[in-house]
């Protein structure tokens, strides 16, 4: 999937959160997102699927050559835009099997064969070294957040989206959870080239599983600095903050 | 397996054991939990009714209560160690009353009483739950978490009350009346599933609850559902 974000200006209660933000991504481009804390960093992912709470003042997000900016959020979801939660939420009552299967459901003529989807998710579940259980409990009701980062992940295999966003997939993951969610995406990329990531991080640790094409700084609601891995090496050796970065910071504004 | 009850008289004891009550007509009736029994509860209701529940020494009971387009009166008697949870689910689209009277009646009882509600149309939905623990009761347990979700202008309500005299309690109460939350909407949705899908997942999921649903599972889904 191909996205372009132009000159987008984004507000909460009349606070500027994103400004003249731009950004360009091909098919199956890597771009990670770093970023202090409030800098904007998950407006954005919100922004792009649609969440009402954010209001666009300006500027276009444009995905396969069409504005998005009319789409509802399930709208834009059905075009393979997915949204990997910070912090998923939890909802007693839905079966993690229910909700994925109407997920997929949500996207097809003919729902999805039960035998299909059973056998599918049961092989993604071990993939992801996660519990059998997980398909009949409640939706990361008493998960833990490894767990639900996982969930996440599992999603991911099963709806096949064609561009992803990562926000904080490291936070709640220890070591080897971290290293299990890494692998199968890297699988799924691998599978699917034409996959498009968006990769909001603050720590270089999950670039060094994740390798992207570009990294990006992000300051004052829009990109500061843009390069390659080597910026975040940067960035992980002399903090957000420091003269050579904000050197570059000044170059480029 | 779920054992019918059969209606007919006022006041029936249960045993170690699991029951469905399915009520389709007004019904009054009286149940009685004796000593040391561990007591499952099933009720269907269609139609209105009124329970008294008398739930004898060291004794448990479970309820799961799924409610459709009725009201309800039930009151709630714990004696020495006994333990109540009730889960009591409503769907309504007429006017929907529930009132749950629960009397801690001697010491080291427990009561864990859940109300979630769909309101569908204009009507009202009201739970309205008194927990009450007289003076010199010791070792306490009085819980009620109540929930309504409304599809439509309705007019909902929830009055918790704990009426407490006694120091050595534990006592709770959390009420929520509103739409679907706005984070759970913005979750299903960006995951492709549209508002009228997102609909029947959290009518479902709010009668559901945190019922842990076994023997009555498919009779649950098949009346939510349907």
């Amino acid at each position: 999937m191909e996205i372009e974000i132009k000159d987008l200006t984004v507000s909460v209660n009349d606070k500027k959160i994103l400004n003249n933000f731009n950004l360009s991504i091909k098919k199956g481009e890597v771009h990670a997102i770093m970023g202090p804390n409030g800098t904007g960093k998950s407006t954005l992912s919100r922004v792009i699927l649609g969440d009402n709470n954010y209001h666009v003042d300006s500027g276009d997000i444009i995905v396969d050559g069409k504005s998005i900016l009319s789409l509802k959020t399930d709208e834009r979801a059905r075009l393979g835009i997915f949204l990997c939660f910070q912090n998923p939420i939890s909802i007693d009552g839905i079966t993690n099997s229910e909700f994925i299967r109407s997920a997929i459901n949500a996207n097809r003529e003919k729902p999805v064969g039960l035998y299909e989807f059973i056998k599918d998710m049961e092989k993604e579940i071990k993939s992801l070294s996660m519990k059998d259980d997980i398909m009949h409990r409640n939706l990361n009701t008493g998960f833990s957040g490894g767990e639900r980062k996982k969930n996440e992940v599992l999603q991911i295999k099963m709806l096949k989206p064609k561009f992803i966003i990562f926000d904080e997939l490291d936070s709640g993951l220890d070591v080897d959870s971290l290293k299990i969610v890494c692998d199968n995406i890297n699988d799924y990329l691998k599978n699917n080239p034409d996959t498009s990531v968006i990769l909001i991080t603050h720590y270089t640790r999950i670039l060094n599983y994740i390798k992207p094409d570009f990294v990006h700084m992000m300051k004052d609601g829009h990109i500061s600095v843009s390069g390659d891995y080597s910026l975040a090496s940067q960035i992980e050796k002399e903090g957000y903050n420091k003269t050579s970065i904000q050197e570059e910071v000044n170059s480029v504004e | 397996m779920l054992n019918k009850i059969k209606i007919g008289d006022k006041s029936i004891h249960l045993e170690n054991n699991v029951y469905l009550l399915e009520i389709n007509k007004p019904l009054d009736l009286e149940i009685n939990i004796d000593k040391n029994n561990d007591t499952k509860l099933v009720i269907t209701a269609f139609n209105n009714y009124n329970l008294k529940i008398n739930i004898n020494d060291n004794a448990n009971l479970i309820v799961n209560s799924l409610n459709i387009d009725n009201s309800s009166n039930i009151e709630i008697n714990l004696y020495n160690k006994a333990t109540i949870t009730y889960n009591h689910s409503v769907s309504s689209k007429i006017d929907s009353i529930n009132n749950f009277k629960i009397n801690h009646l001697e010491s080291n009882s427990q009561s864990f009483i859940t109300n979630n509600g769909v309101n569908l149309s204009n009507n009202k939905l009201f739970f309205e739950i008194n927990g009450i623990v007289p003076k010199k009761l010791n070792n306490i347990i009085c819980n009620q978490s109540s929930k309504i979700i409304n599809f439509n202008n309705g007019n909902s309500k929830i009055i918790p009350n704990l009426v407490i005299d006694s120091n050595d309690i534990i006592a709770n109460h959390s009420s929520y009346i509103g739409e679907i939350a706005e984070d759970e909407l913005f979750y299903l949705l960006s995951r492709g599933i549209n508002e009228d899908k997102i609909k029947d997942l959290i009518y479902k999921a709010v009668l559901s609850g945190k019922m842990d649903l076994k023997d009555e599972k498919d009779l649950f889904n098949q009346i939510i559902n349907g």
